[in-house]
């Protein structure tokens, strides 16, 4: 029998059953709540393409159709092909891959990067002062900067 | 729930798992698509004016908006005319047609989410105050945004079944074609289609009451 409702269901939602037929699907549906509610459910989702459906009025077009897809396909014709990486989408997932990537490498290095490292290891190297000739003191003046940065490398060569 | 699918017969529901082999490269149309394959533009306006019609009203039917829904309906032939060498006859040329229509129209509706999310953080507040109170737009509002409210919700919906489902169902609820006419079209029998759109309004049942929204 609910072979017979699973059969009839499209009908029914069209509106074109006969009306024997209806009767019998509604007097099957009142003997049978649990299928009545599914059925309902059939119903009220069904309602919902309405908003989608386009008189023949609206769906007219104007003339010319075809030659404006001929003049996107010549527009895309000469398109070059890395436009395809400036799409904002793609930009999107570009982005999106670099931070999983990134995420990924972060919580690798979290969970195996840590080595033997102890915690007191660690707490040496944060308190640890750096020695007078790595102290490179950056500021405004270029020529400073440059002539400290060659003191470091120099001490660093030694 | 399962009431009804419980003593489906399994035959039915065989049926639709051990599809028919549709041999959709015989078919009448599958001579134009070979031209237009091998490069025949007289073949793809053949295609053009037979589906164009279609097209639009299924997408201006979820866009609402001529001047959009005549921008996708182009891209979607455009996207045809390109990659039509790569249709291999595993559906009907329609249905795949329809396919690259309604993924349009969600990429649209991405797009459209963001547009709107840019423009209003763009707003200022006079601005928005401005809008609030124009008439016009207090006149309108509410059955165009309720309509595009349940727009959204039922392409959210649509989004929770496969791409030939949602094919059958708009071709079913929207365009309004009968079992008979989607068993042409697909080259499968009456039960089969039968036991697809029931599973997909199945599926559509369950997502709504997953999302906790209201069906109607």
């Amino acid at each position: 029998m609910d072979d017979f409702l699973r059969d009839n269901l499209e009908e029914y939602l069209s509106g074109t059953l006969s009306d024997g037929k209806r009767k019998a699907v509604e007097a099957h549906l009142a003997a049978h709540p649990e299928a009545a509610e599914e059925w309902s459910g059939f119903l009220d989702s069904a309602s919902l393409f309405e908003p989608l459906r386009v008189g023949p009025e609206e769906a007219e077009q104007a003339p010319g159709f075809y030659a404006r897809v001929m003049e996107r396909v010549e527009e895309e014709r000469s398109t070059p092909f890395w436009n395809v990486f400036l799409r904002p989408a793609f930009v999107r997932q570009l982005v999106f891959a670099c931070l999983m990537w990134f995420a990924m490498l972060g919580a690798y290095v979290t969970v195996f990067g840590t080595g033997d490292a102890s915690p007191q290891i660690a707490e040496s190297i944060v308190t640890e002062q750096p020695l007078p000739e790595y102290n490179v003191r950056m500021g405004t003046n270029l020529l400073e900067n440059r002539n400290s940065m060659l003191a470091v490398l120099m001490a660093a060569g030694d | 729930m399962g009431a009804i699918t419980a003593t489906l017969s399994a035959d039915a529901v065989l049926g639709a798992q051990r599809e028919p082999k549709v041999a959709y490269k015989e078919s009448p149309e599958a001579e134009v698509i070979r031209r237009c394959q091998g490069g025949d533009e007289a073949a793809f306006r053949q295609i053009v004016e037979q589906h164009r019609s279609k097209v639009f009203s299924i997408i201006y039917g979820i866009v609402r908006n001529r001047n959009d829904a005549e921008d996708i309906a182009q891209q979607v032939f455009a996207k045809i005319y390109f990659s039509i060498k790569g249709f291999d006859f595993r559906s009907s040329l329609s249905t795949w047609i329809y396919k690259i229509s309604v993924n349009e129209c969600y990429d649209y509706l991405r797009k459209q989410k963001v547009r709107k999310l840019v423009y209003e953080s763009d707003l200022g507040e006079d601005d928005a105050r401005t809008m609030e109170n124009s008439e016009v737009a207090a006149e309108r509002r509410p059955s165009a945004a309720h309509r595009t409210e349940r727009r959204d919700y039922l392409m959210k919906l649509l989004s929770k079944v496969t791409e030939e489902e949602r094919v059958l169902l708009i071709q079913k609820e929207v365009e309004g074609r009968t079992v008979q006419e989607l068993a042409e079209i697909t080259g499968l029998n009456e039960n089969t289609i039968k036991v697809k759109l029931f599973r997909a309004r199945q599926k559509l049942v369950k997502a709504a009451s997953k999302f906790g929204g209201a069906l109607s």
